[in-house]
């Protein structure tokens, strides 16, 4: 009977701490219903709204141009390299060196080019600049006369600037600045060296611009006076016109 | 007599009844789910959450549960001894429970006896009691263009995507090339706004095949990407009050219009023209919202455009990381804030005076007399800003002369205050007026760009646009950053530019950007 009483009075013990337990677990239960009815309502109903511009678009414009020598092909600023881009090297070249198309003292030869703006951006300048020039043995003559037509009192060099027809003249760009150009002593000498590279250009002024195309003759001569030593001698020069938006 | 029933020790009686301590239990159970039944009446009636009905209705249910409770506590449980030591007469303990019921009684009367029991009675109703909800709703106007409303969204969830672009810039070249555009930002609703953001947009496109609720997808069907996405990327579709995201599980190039996605359930209908949001997007420059593609035409007739070439390539979008970006704002009274460009609190030179560095350029509105010295530049309204100390340069034709600005001038004024001196040269409304300074400054800024406002303010770093009160000052505690429609601050204004730095490689040349801008109230 005793043993009965224990047990009795354990498990009634038992039974308050699982009733109380269970007071807890529904007094919480009440608290978050309480809190819900109050809070819940206020976390997410806001009202919100949005607009989106639809996609500004902002397109660049290209400067790209080609060169024409003479009555040849175009030959595109962009038809190089990707890298380092929009540059072309390998355009036509303005003399080449024939048995049948020697030079002789005051004799010039000229070549007209037309450089002309492919892109959509006008050039605000234009210029010209010669990286290299070097002499060379034509190979022809029995005894090369071993001067440097690229030095002082070498070759003579012009630039001018025409009309459309490519034979009026507008501006002469060098060796002096004028309508009509006329040679000048040293003038592909003082040229290689003044204008050696794109930081050194010789400036031909703004333009073309869009679509527009420019024209000029580009002379070379062996000086009047030239000295026997420029026999057989040839000079290799590159030329290169740089336009810039 | 009296005679206790023997209880077996394994808890069960001798008459094979229900044993005593479960019921005990469970009666002590069924009183405590009646206390908080009570509870939860009180609670409810306090609330005002029940009708009448309901509450009485309750309040019987309650009482119900009450009366078996406390019935089955006053019985004496079956085969229960007296505990050792208890004097208590079971007459006592009767006593105790019956004065529990009455206190319960009370309780549940209190409640709700009043409305079940009382003999009199009265009652008014008020009918027709209406309640209606408010709008919160934006309105979007580029320069003078229609507002374009946030309601009108085809996706119906209050969240357009298709307002009017802010720039549509073509043939841009650098050192030149900038555009401007004035965008108006109004809440066109009935409730207040208490926050206005700025942020820039997730790569996006739209379903061009529904999702049915329940169908197992594996693909999503949209328009053309415009940005790439990657695998793993998190793309969220949407429409209405649905949304549901799915991970990319292969690439997808830009151009794409399928892109598949680890095979899930769809949860909701998602029909055509549902927004896609790639929320992967805007983590570094590859991909950023702001996307370029080769130009594929020129706006002047027979010019080379970007496809043409061969030097720009579009990888990690160039044009967006080249482009200098800018969004000032100027208030109803003339009070200026930079909120993102050259001059912004988190640029590198920020202003004092709340001015974005802007490419500015004006045109004179009166020939200047060259008579004596003058102190102003009379100019059409200034599309940009000019900061005291400034160089103004004037040309018109082989004429050209430099002003010092004397004192700020704003987008929006006729005048910039220069020192004092004579023009060289009776300046036309031809001549082109130049910010020389400002030109050069942004021309050596490569931070703020597209592509760092993508990187740096996507939707989780947004822009919070407090109400401005003076040049460069805001108040960050107001509680309204955009009143409702109609209200004084209804409306905002805000002027968007970009620009061409001057250093801009030909790498740039032939690209075209695309990028958006969002604008988030919230209530």
């Amino acid at each position: 009977m005793e043993d009965t009483t224990r047990h009795h009075v354990r498990r009634g013990a038992d039974r308050a701490s699982s009733s109380r337990l269970l007071k807890k677990v529904l007094l919480t239960a009440m608290v978050v219903g309480a809190l819900g009815s109050v809070t819940v309502q206020r976390a997410y109903a806001l009202f919100s709204t949005e607009t989106r511009n639809s996609p500004s678009s902002i397109s660049s414009g290209t400067l790209t141009f080609d060169t024409t020598v003479g009555t040849g092909t175009a030959c595109y600023s962009y038809g190089g390299p990707s890298s380092p881009g929009n540059v072309n090297t390998s355009c036509d070249a303005l003399f080449t060196y024939s048995a049948a198309a020697e030079n002789y003292p005051g004799v010039p030869q000229t070549v007209k080019i037309a450089i002309r703006n492919d892109g959509s951006i006008g050039a605000s300048d234009l210029g010209l600049f010669m990286p290299s020039c070097t002499p060379a043995a034509t190979g022809d003559a029995p005894s090369p006369g071993g001067g440097n037509p690229c030095a002082a009192n070498g070759d003579e060099l012009y630039v001018q600037e025409t009309a459309s027809d490519q034979t009026t003249p507008l501006v002469c760009w060098y060796p002096v600045t004028t309508q009509t150009c006329s040679f000048g002593a040293s003038g592909l000498s003082t040229f290689a060296s003044s204008h050696a590279d794109s930081a050194h250009v010789l400036d031909l002024g703004s333009g073309p611009a869009a679509q527009a195309t420019r024209y000029f003759t580009i002379g070379i001569q062996l000086p009047t006076t030239a000295s026997n030593t420029l026999q057989g001698e040839a000079a290799q020069f590159l030329l290169t016109w740089h336009m810039a938006s | 007599m009296n005679t206790p029933e023997t209880l077996r020790i394994d808890g069960t009686d001798s008459g094979q009844r229900q044993p005593a301590e479960p019921r005990i239990l469970r009666d002590r159970l069924l009183l405590l789910l009646a206390l908080d039944a009570g509870a939860c009446i009180v609670v409810g009636a306090a609330s005002g959450a029940f009708t009448p009905g309901v509450r009485d209705a309750a309040v019987a249910a309650a009482a119900g549960l009450v009366g078996v409770a406390a019935t089955r506590l006053l019985r004496r449980p079956a085969g229960l001894p007296k505990l050792p030591g208890s004097s208590s007469p079971s007459s006592l303990g009767h006593s105790k429970r019956v004065l529990l019921l009455v206190m319960l009684v009370g309780v549940i009367a209190y409640v709700g006896g009043n409305a079940t029991f009382a003999l009199f009675n009265a009652e008014t109703t008020n009918p027709g009691s209406s309640m209606a909800s408010g709008t919160l709703t934006m309105g979007n106007k580029v320069n003078n263009g229609t507002t374009c409303q946030s309601y009108g969204a085809t996706t119906a969830d209050n969240n357009n995507s298709a307002c009017d672009a802010l720039l549509t810039l073509t043939n841009l070249a650098p050192g030149v090339g900038a555009g401007q555009a004035k965008l108006t930002i109004q809440n066109t609703g009935s409730i207040d706004a208490s926050k206005l953001y700025l942020s820039a947009p997730y790569p996006r496109t739209t379903l061009s095949a529904q999702i049915t609720s329940g169908a197992t997808v594996t693909s999503l069907t949209v328009a053309a990407l415009t940005n790439a996405v990657s695998s793993g990327n998190v793309l969220q579709v949407s429409y209405g009050g649905s949304s549901q995201n799915f991970t990319a599980s292969a690439g997808a190039a830009v151009g794409a219009t399928s892109v598949a996605v680890t095979s899930v359930t769809a949860t909701a209908t998602f029909p055509i023209n549902s927004r896609v949001l790639n929320t992967s997007g805007n983590a570094s420059a590859a991909t950023t919202e702001c996307a370029d593609a080769k130009t594929t035409s020129s706006p002047v007739a027979g010019a080379t455009y970007g496809t043409q070439l061969n030097f720009n390539a579009i990888t990690n979008n160039p044009l967006c990381q080249a482009m200098l970006f800018y969004v000032q704002e100027q208030s109803a009274t003339g009070k200026n804030y930079c909120w993102y460009g050259r001059g912004s609190s988190a640029s590198p030179s920020p202003d004092s005076n709340g001015q974005c560095r802007t490419p500015t350029t004006a045109t004179l509105s009166s020939t200047l007399g060259t008579g004596s010295p003058i102190t102003s530049l009379p100019v059409a309204a200034l599309t940009g800003n000019v900061k005291s100390g400034d160089s103004i340069v004037l040309t018109e034709g082989s004429n050209t002369q430099t002003f010092v600005a004397s004192a700020a001038a704003y987008i929006n004024d006729t005048s910039i205050p220069v020192s004092s001196l004579t023009p060289n040269y009776a300046y036309t409304s031809a001549a082109t007026v130049k910010d020389t300074t400002a030109f050069s400054a942004l021309d050596g800024d490569a931070t703020d760009t597209i592509s760092s406002f993508d990187t740096g303010h996507p939707q989780t770093g947004r822009i919070q646009l407090y109400p401005v009160t003076a040049n460069n000052t805001t108040n960050n505690a107001a509680t309204v950053e955009l009143n409702r429609n109609n209200d004084a601050g209804y409306s905002r204004i805000f002027y968007v530019g970009v620009y061409m730095p001057a250093s801009s490689a030909n790498q740039l040349q032939g690209l075209a950007s695309t990028f958006g801008l969002n604008w988030h109230i919230d209530q």
